[in-house]
Formats: C-alpha cells, sequence, structure tokens
C-alpha cells in the first residue's frame, strides 16, 4: 500500500494576517510580524532622533512614514521560507563583505603533505 | 569590484573520524551504496524504512549528509588488471593506456555519502573553553569520554539501509579537500599518514585556495594553484526549497537526493538537520496550529469565507501532531534542516546553465530549488558554499525543510549503481541511475566467487548482440585467454583482421571445411590425461565422451530423417542398435550407421528405409562434412583467437515446425549442433587451469535437442572446473531458460526486446520481478547510439545485466575508443571475406 508523505513546511505556508477588531474588517491585512518590525523600526528611528540633534517630529509623521516604508521593503523579503531573522543576518553578511583589491597570493607550502597532481579534469 | 577572501576554517583537529571545531566533534561515517535499480516495490519501500529507522535513532543528534564523488581510479584498475593479466598479447600496455583515456574522459565518477554526527560530548563545557578540554590532548581526554556514544552511533550507522562505516583518516581528509576546493581536479594522493590532524596541518588545507565573489554574485570563483598552475571553478549553490509530496514505496522517481546521479555534471550535496523525537517536533507544530485556529477564528468573527488551503493545513497539522505524540518512532521523527546543493563549471555562463538545467530537472520532481544570491532571496551565495565544509555552521535559517523521517529517508542519497567486478577489462558504463564504470571479468566468478561462469547474452534482432559478443571476446585475446567463438552468421569474423589480432587468430569457415570435419564421432574430443587427476577419472571421462559421441550421432542421425519418419515408434529403436553397433569410437561415422541398419540380421524393411533416407541426405553437398570420417586428427589450432563461421547456413526460423524444413535446413540443424561442439572441444584441450573463453552463437537451436542441452549442461558444469568463461548467444530467453543452466550462470545480458511475453522471460534470466513495469524498461533499451551527427549505427549498445554478486543494472557498452573494432564489427555481414578453409 503506497504511502503518501507531505513535508511538515506545508502547515506553515499561510501568513498570519490581523483582519482587523471583530465587527470591523481593516482595509488592509498586514502580518503580525510586520506589527512588530514596524514598532521595532519606530522606535530606534525615534532613539537615533533623541541621541542626534535631528528634531523629533509632534506628531510624528516623518518616522512614521519612513518607518512603514523600511518594514515594507523589509517585508517583501520575508517569507515562510525566510524568516526575518534570516533576511537580517543575509543583509549583514552582504553589508560585512569588504573588497579586497589584492587577493592573497596564491602559493603552496613547499612542507605541505599534500600532493596534489592533476590526473584529470572532473569537468 | 569582487571580494577576494581566505576561507578560515572552524575546523582544529582530526582525530580518526571525528573532526574538531572550538565547540563540537563531528564524528564521520561513510554509507554503503544501495541497490535500487530493478528491485520491487516491497524491496524499495523496506530500504526506505531501513534507512529511515537508522535516522530516526540519531534522534536527539545534529546530523550532517555530504554527498561528493571521487574520480574513478583508472590508474589503480589498469595496475590490478596488468597484475591480473599474466600472457597478454603484444599490445597490451598500449591498450591499457587508451582503456584509462577514455575512461578519464568519459567523466565516471563513484559517489561518496557521507554522514556526520555531531557528537554529545563537547570540547567545552558551559561555552567556555577549560584547560582541560584544550589541544590535542584534550581533544583525546573528551573522545575517550565519549568512546561509549561512539560505538552506539557506529552500531546505529551500520545497521540495514545505511550499511556505513566509520571513515577513515584520509577519507575525513578527501571529504575536506573536495569541500574546500569545490568542482576542481581532485587530488591524487593524499597524505597516507593515519595521525591526528592538528591546527596547523589543518591550515594546509586552505592554502592556496582562494574564493572570488561579487556582493551580489551568482556564482563564487574558486581559485587553487595545482604546482604552479592556477585552476579555477565558478560554483553555484542551490537550496531546496518547496518540496511536494513522496510516495512510499516510489516507483515512477527517483530517491530525491540521488537524482542529481542522472546529471552529466556531477552535483554536490550537504545536507545539515537536527533529528528531532515526536515530541519536540510536536510542540513546534503545535504552536503553528493555534496560529492556524486564530486565522480560522478571525474569519469567522468577521464573517468571512476562510482559504480553503487553510482547513487543509489544519487538518495537515493535526496530523503531524497525532504522529509525532502517538506515532512509532518512524512516524514521529522529524528532520528540520537545511538541503543545499553545489554545482560548478569553468565558466560562470556555462555554471548558471547548469543551475538552471538543476532547477528544471527537479521541478518535474515537485522540488523547487532556489538560488539565493540578493537582498530578497535571504542568503548570497558565499556563505552558503562554506556550509559544505564539514565543521562550518549552517550560514542562514532561510529554506529550513521541516520533513517527516520517512520523507527525508526517501531522498536515499546513497542508491548507486552497483554492477561488475571492478577489476576486470572495462566494458562501458552504467546508464540507469547513475553513470559509473562498468568492468568485467569473465573469469571472476570462478577465480573469486568459486561460482560457475557461464553467461547468456540475449536480444532481439539489432540489439547489439553481436558487439557485446566481440567486446567480450576482443578483452580476452587482448589479454592472451584462447577464445573460440562459433558465430554462423559471420561478422565476428572480422575480429581476425584487426591489426592488434591478426597475428594470433585465425578464422575457419566450417562449411567449406574438408570432409569430414564435423563428423559427430570427431567433434567430441578425447579427454587429455594431464587434466586428469587419477587414471580413473581420466578413463570415467573417456566413458563419458564415448556416450556423447553415440548420443550426438543419434540426434544428428534423428534430424535428418522426415519428422514424420523420425516420429514413428520403431525409428529410435533401430537408429540406436545400429548407434550401438558402430561404437562411440572416435574413428567411427555416419556411413557406418547406414551400413548398420542396411546389415540388420532381422533384415527389416525399416530399417532399410532409414538407411536409404539417410543416403538420401548424404547426397546433400553439405553433408560431406559430417557423413564421412577422414580419420586424421587435424593439425590443431594454436592461435589465441578461432572464429568459427558457417558461411551460409540456411537455419530456420525458430517458431517453424519442423514439418515445413527445407532440405537445405534440414542438414543446416546437424551442422549448427555439430559445430557447437566443435567449438566448446577446443576449451577441453588447453590446460585445466588455465583461462579460456567459448562464444555460440544460436543457443535456442541446439538446445530443443537433447545431445544439445547436455552439451550446455556440461559447458556449465564444467566452467568452474576447468576456468570456461562460456558465452551463450540467443535471440530468445526461453531457448535459454529450457536448457536447464540456470544454477551455472554467472552475469546474463539482456538487450532490447520488443514484445512483451519475451521480454517477461528476459526478467526471469536476470531474476527481476515480473510484470512490475520493467519489461518496458528492456523494450526502451537503445540498440545503438548514433554520436554526435554521426548518422550511422556506431557507439555503445545497452544491455540490462545481471552480474555474480546478484545487482542488476542497466549499462551501455562502450566502444568509441576501440574504432578499429567498432569499425569491424560494423561491416555488413556477408561482406566478402577470404575465409582459410579447415
Amino acid at each position: 500500500m503506497a504511502e503518501r508523505i507531505e513535508a511538515d513546511d506545508e502547515v506553515r505556508r499561510f501568513s498570519s494576517v490581523w483582519l482587523g477588531p471583530p465587527g470591523y474588517d481593516l482595509p488592509f491585512h498586514i502580518r503580525y510580524t510586520a506589527y512588530g518590525l514596524g514598532f521595532l523600526i519606530f522606535v530606534v528611528i525615534l532613539l537615533v532622533e533623541a541621541v542626534t540633534p535631528l528634531p523629533v517630529g509632534v506628531p510624528p509623521v516623518w518616522e512614521l512614514t519612513v518607518a512603514i516604508l523600511l518594514t515594507y521593503a523589509t517585508m517583501l523579503a520575508v517569507d515562510h521560507d525566510k524568516p526575518l531573522s534570516a533576511v537580517v543576518a543575509n543583509v549583514v553578511t552582504l553589508a560585512r563583505a569588504r573588497p579586497d583589491r589584492t587577493p592573497a597570493t596564491i602559493t603552496l607550502r613547499p612542507t605541505l603533505p599534500l600532493v596534489v597532481k592533476i590526473t584529470k579534469d572532473p569537468l | 569590484m569582487s571580494d577576494a577572501s581566505k576561507l578560515r576554517l572552524k575546523l582544529r583537529e582530526i582525530h580518526g573520524n571525528v573532526t574538531v571545531t572550538r565547540t563540537t566533534l563531528t564524528a564521520w561515517y561513510v554509507l554503503a551504496p544501495q541497490r535500487w535499480s530493478f528491485t520491487t516495490e516491497a524491496q524499495r519501500k523496506a530500504l526506505i524504512v531501513a534507512y529511515a529507522t537508522r535516522l530516526a535513532a540519531l534522534s536527539g543528534y545534529r546530523v550532517h549528509l555530504r554527498v561528493t564523488n571521487r574520480p574513478y581510479p583508472a590508474h589503480q584498475w589498469a595496475k590490478a588488471l596488468h597484475d591480473n593479466t599474466p600472457h597478454p598479447l603484444p599490445g597490451w600496455p598500449d591498450h591499457l593506456v587508451a582503456t584509462q583515456q577514455a575512461l578519464n574522459k568519459a567523466t565516471l565518477a563513484d559517489k561518496e555519502v557521507f554522514l556526520g554526527v555531531d557528537l554529545h560530548a563537547k570540547r567545552t563545557r558551559r561555552g567556555r573553553t577549560r584547560a582541560a578540554f584544550a589541544g590535542m590532548e584534550g581533544t583525546r581526554t573528551v573522545l575517550a569520554g565519549a568512546d561509549k556514544e561512539l560505538r552506539r552511533l557506529a552500531e546505529v550507522v551500520a545497521g540495514s539501509g545505511m550499511g556505513g562505516r566509520p571513515a577513515r583518516t584520509d577519507e575525513v581528509e578527501w571529504l575536506i579537500h573536495r569541500s574546500i576546493r569545490l568542482g576542481l581536479p581532485a587530488p591524487l594522493a593524499l597524505s597516507a599518514s593515519d595521525e591526528p590532524w592538528s591546527s596547523e596541518d589543518v591550515a594546509a588545507f586552505t592554502d592556496g585556495v582562494t574564493y572570488q565573489y561579487r556582493r551580489f554574485g551568482p556564482t563564487v570563483e574558486i581559485a587553487a594553484d595545482y604546482n604552479g598552475r592556477v585552476t579555477s571553478r565558478h560554483v553555484a549553490v542551490l537550496a531546496v526549497g518547496r518540496m511536494g509530496p513522496v510516495t512510499i514505496p516510489q516507483t515512477d522517481r527517483d530517491p530525491w537526493m540521488q537524482h542529481t546521479d542522472r546529471l552529466d555534471f556531477p552535483v554536490e550535496w550537504s545536507s545539515t538537520f537536527d533529528v528531532l523525537a515526536g515530541h519536540e517536533a510536536g510542540k513546534a507544530t503545535a504552536r503553528k496550529r493555534l496560529h492556524i485556529r486564530d486565522m480560522q477564528r478571525q474569519y469567522a468573527q468577521h464573517g468571512m469565507e476562510e482559504p480553503l488551503s487553510l482547513s487543509r493545513k489544519a487538518e495537515h497539522a493535526r496530523r503531524i501532531e497525532d504522529e509525532t505524540t502517538e506515532g512509532t518512532p518512524i512516524q514521529a521523527v522529524r528532520c528540520y534542516g537545511v538541503h543545499r546543493l553545489a554545482v560548478a563549471a569553468a565558466t560562470e555562463e556555462e555554471c548558471l546553465q547548469r543551475v538552471q538545467e538543476l532547477k528544471d530537472f527537479y521541478q518535474a520532481q515537485q522540488i523547487t530549488l532556489q538560488h539565493p544570491r540578493t537582498l530578497i532571496d535571504g542568503a548570497a551565495q558565499w556563505p552558503l558554499l562554506s556550509e559544505f565544509v564539514p565543521g562550518e555552521l549552517v550560514s542562514t535559517p532561510a529554506y529550513t525543510r521541516r520533513l517527516a523521517v520517512r520523507h527525508l529517508a526517501a531522498g536515499l542519497p546513497h542508491v548507486s549503481a552497483t554492477v561488475g567486478d571492478r577489476r576486470g577489462p572495462h566494458m562501458g558504463h552504467t546508464s540507469g541511475t547513475s553513470k559509473r564504470a562498468f568492468m568485467l571479468d569473465p573469469h571472476y566468478p570462478m577465480e573469486r566467487q568459486d561460482s560457475s561462469g557461464l553467461m547468456p547474452v540475449v536480444g532481439g534482432l539489432g540489439s547489439g548482440k553481436s558487439g557485446l559478443l566481440a567486446r567480450l571476446a576482443y578483452e580476452e585475446v587482448r589479454r592472451g585467454i584462447t577464445t573460440t567463438i562459433l558465430d554462423p552468421s559471420g561478422p565476428l569474423a572480422n575480429l581476425c583482421d584487426l591489426p592488434e589480432l591478426r597475428n594470433h587468430a585465425r578464422h575457419i569457415d566450417l562449411v567449406n571445411g574438408a570432409d569430414g570435419v564435423l563428423n559427430p564421432y570427431s567433434v567430441v574430443g578425447d579427454p587429455v590425461r594431464d587434466n586428469y587427476e587419477t587414471d580413473d577419472a581420466w578413463r570415467e571421462a573417456c566413458v563419458y565422451a564415448e556416450h556423447d559421441r553415440k548420443r550426438l550421432a543419434t540426434d544428428v542421425v534423428r534430424m535428418l530423417l522426415p519428422a514424420q519418419v523420425d516420429a514413428m515408434p520403431a525409428t529410435p529403436l533401430m537408429v540406436g542398435d545400429a548407434i550401438r553397433q558402430v561404437g562411440g569410437g572416435r574413428d567411427a561415422s555416419l556411413l557406418q550407421v547406414v551400413t548398420a541398419l542396411q546389415n540388420r540380421a532381422d533384415g527389416n524393411r525399416h530399417a532399410v528405409d532409414l538407411a536409404n533416407y539417410l543416403l538420401d541426405m548424404a547426397e546433400m553437398p553439405q553433408s560431406r562434412l559430417f557423413f564421412p570420417n577422414t580419420g586424421r586428427d587435424r593439425e590443431a589450432v594454436t592461435d589465441t583467437l578461432l572464429v568459427l563461421t558457417m558461411n551460409g547456413l540456411q537455419l530456420p526460423a525458430a517458431d517453424q515446425p519442423r514439418t515445413s524444413w527445407s532440405t537445405g535446413e534440414q542438414v543446416a540443424v546437424p551442422l549448427l549442433h555439430l559445430a557447437s561442439h566443435y567449438t566448446t572441444a577446443r576449451a577441453y584441450k588447453v590446460s585445466r587451469h588455465e583461462r579460456k573463453m567459448v562464444e555460440l552463437d544460436e543457443a535456442g537451436m541446439v538446445g530443443k535437442w537433447g545431445s544439445g542441452r547436455a552439451l550446455y549442461t556440461n559447458l556449465g558444469r564444467d566452467t568452474r572446473k576447468w576456468n570456461i568463461a562460456a558465452v551463450v548467444a540467443s535471440q530468445n530467453p526461453a531457448d535459454v531458460l529450457g536448457l536447464n543452466i540456470a544454477n551455472f550462470i554467472s552475469t546474463a545480458f539482456v538487450g532490447r526486446i520488443e514484445d512483451y511475453e519475451t521480454a517477461t522471460e528476459a526478467l526471469r534470466l536476470l531474476r527481476v520481478t515480473e510484470h512490475a513495469g520493467y519489461e518496458a524498461v528492456i523494450a526502451g533499451l537503445s540498440p545503438q547510439v548514433a554520436i554526435g551527427n554521426d548518422a550511422t549505427k556506431r557507439g555503445a549498445r545497452e544491455f540490462i545485466v545481471k552480474d555474480v554478486m546478484g545487482s542488476v543494472e542497466r549499462v551501455r557498452i562502450d566502444m568509441s575508443h576501440l574504432p578499429g573494432l567498432l569499425d569491424a564489427i560494423n561491416t555488413t555481414p556477408g561482406q566478402a571475406r577470404e575465409a582459410v578453409p579447415a
């Protein structure tokens, strides 16, 4: 008897969104993660403004706009396969990749115990 | 702008099969190749379940799977074959070199599957390196403490389904080399030492290797120095994305991790996953189920219709929860982790082409492969590439797959094609699930397995039987092994014209032979005294030889009689009396049998009629070959290769009733019988322990008669004692099965057969389950493959082969490096050739 097995990932392949308070449908459906991320970015912007000479707007319209745009951009990358942590880590990795205009000299140490002989090219 | 960086390994030390990083010890094992081709559904399911059981036994561990490949060690093979070939013909070294070059060019690689398990034993406690755990000594202390754990792991991995063993240090070293130099030429030799590797030694792995990549580049360029010559490859890493369901047992698909073996270029796999016991996985799923419930509730509150998929997912989550909490380990255990593939090519363009090919290839298996490189993709190439190196961490949680252990097990990365003895001459390569070299020594079963060496070759017209017979014989002759071929239709006679064989080969056309050359009393030779240990054994053999002559003569006489006369009850009695009177001496003849019939004491009319019928047949031109006995011993042929042909012989069709045979056909059948005996007789003249080969075509026609069946039974039985590799070719597998030689079969070849019933019989010959869909495989074998734009029938022949170990695989006989041989057998049969009269 043949048995069919589905990947457990399938149960994760949906977005948890907030439809709005009971009785009222929001015109947009945003993932819970986005609310959290947006709030975090908003707070960070406020903090940055607080410690730098930048003026904090009241009401903070620009701050909110920037936070929404940044959140929107980030959430474009986040999905079931790429959690927020992966997307953030990737940004850090790519940002940290340092350009090096003088590639390291390629030499084999003569004392190496490895014998590297080319017998054939596998490709 | 490009970024260049040397890879800084996390790896610190290697102790035996254990690689050591600052915190983690990983034990590495090599998994044994498993059979997949031509197995039954039940066997496939059992394999998946066994493998899943082994994986499930590793729950609580983090496991690494690395699939890499090792170029076929052609030079080692050639040396071993040379050592096993004591008396080759002149020119043998050139032949070995040419074969090695062909092997190297064919990019035949052996797949190697490594399984790494991160030990619970750590080098650090509470995240801090203690002096007691530092350095080589520290590692030894930790390993000594982990002895029990290592033994348990070795036991688990050795179980059926994995068949693994701890990797040797040189194998771990090889894996690290391969991983760092992904896609680059393989180093020929590694350090031979079994000593542990320390941090300084480990640095040697990365010396001279440079990785170059652009920030959002689709590939990474790896360059390495090979004694002053810098070679580079572009490597792209793909991640396994969404996976469709799998069905167990799988009938129409390859295992998903083994699928890459079908591609023309090598693909490396790296999987790292945590094996989670059911309750751990259950917790994660339960949380997700709450999210689904929340969504369902929201939709209800808002009076909206929920997406259909949501209820399906809710149901699926419930099933998972049930499995993980209530199921047996094999149902409950989950593997959460990442699966990456790497593909390399000389240029970036070619590499990207391969990426696309790989993606399309897997799309057909309902698996989406991702090629991440930008911000939005959640991963970059360079960190992904480092994951392939033992000891490195998973660079990103992106593309984590959460699979039931059976789902992962259905991937079966260690399934491979295993056929042939790997010590004999190179015959071609497997062409089914993967491309591996196929070596076959026809004497291997007798010399190493203590079994028989009968090799049936069956296949329809144009299946490439002749090509295979030629190839088998060619390799034997070059190794200096006495080979005799009976090829009634004649194309194999061209072997004698090959420049490399010409001086050691003889072609005899039996139809133009001397009078009495095929006399039934002379084709069965006298046993040679030297081949028997005692006088008694030799005398016994002489008695059997006389008996065989009488039986053969009886059959020949009856073949010559019209079917209706043969069917009369008195006929066998009369013929039997006459044969008995003539005796089984080597100098007797059929003419004496005729005389005996004529001169019966009772003057029986029927006997006289029989004698008259025989005299009628004796008037046929070809009867001169077997009616008289010229009484002189012919000069023994000492050439290594002897090809016997029967030009112009009209054999009746296999299904043609005897009553409708023409007179020509009636003479042809005994001629073929006698020629088969004549051919095998030569093998018995050579010293018993010396290797020899006999190839007989048209076995089906001969096997229909008692003496013919006896010939094959004796031959089959004697293959082991006399070290005879006997190749028996027929168009119909039923004929071979009818010979009752199943016990003597070592290797069987089946070529293209289109008829379903005939193909079913071929499967019986191969001992493969019938009616399981493999008949279509036999019908789909390609007879001859055109190379490039060459529309003529050249190249390789495809067969299904069962070897002496019972492995069954689809193979392609490769002759592209032997153009002379290819030309010789592609010559239209019947074209004018000078044949030496016997």
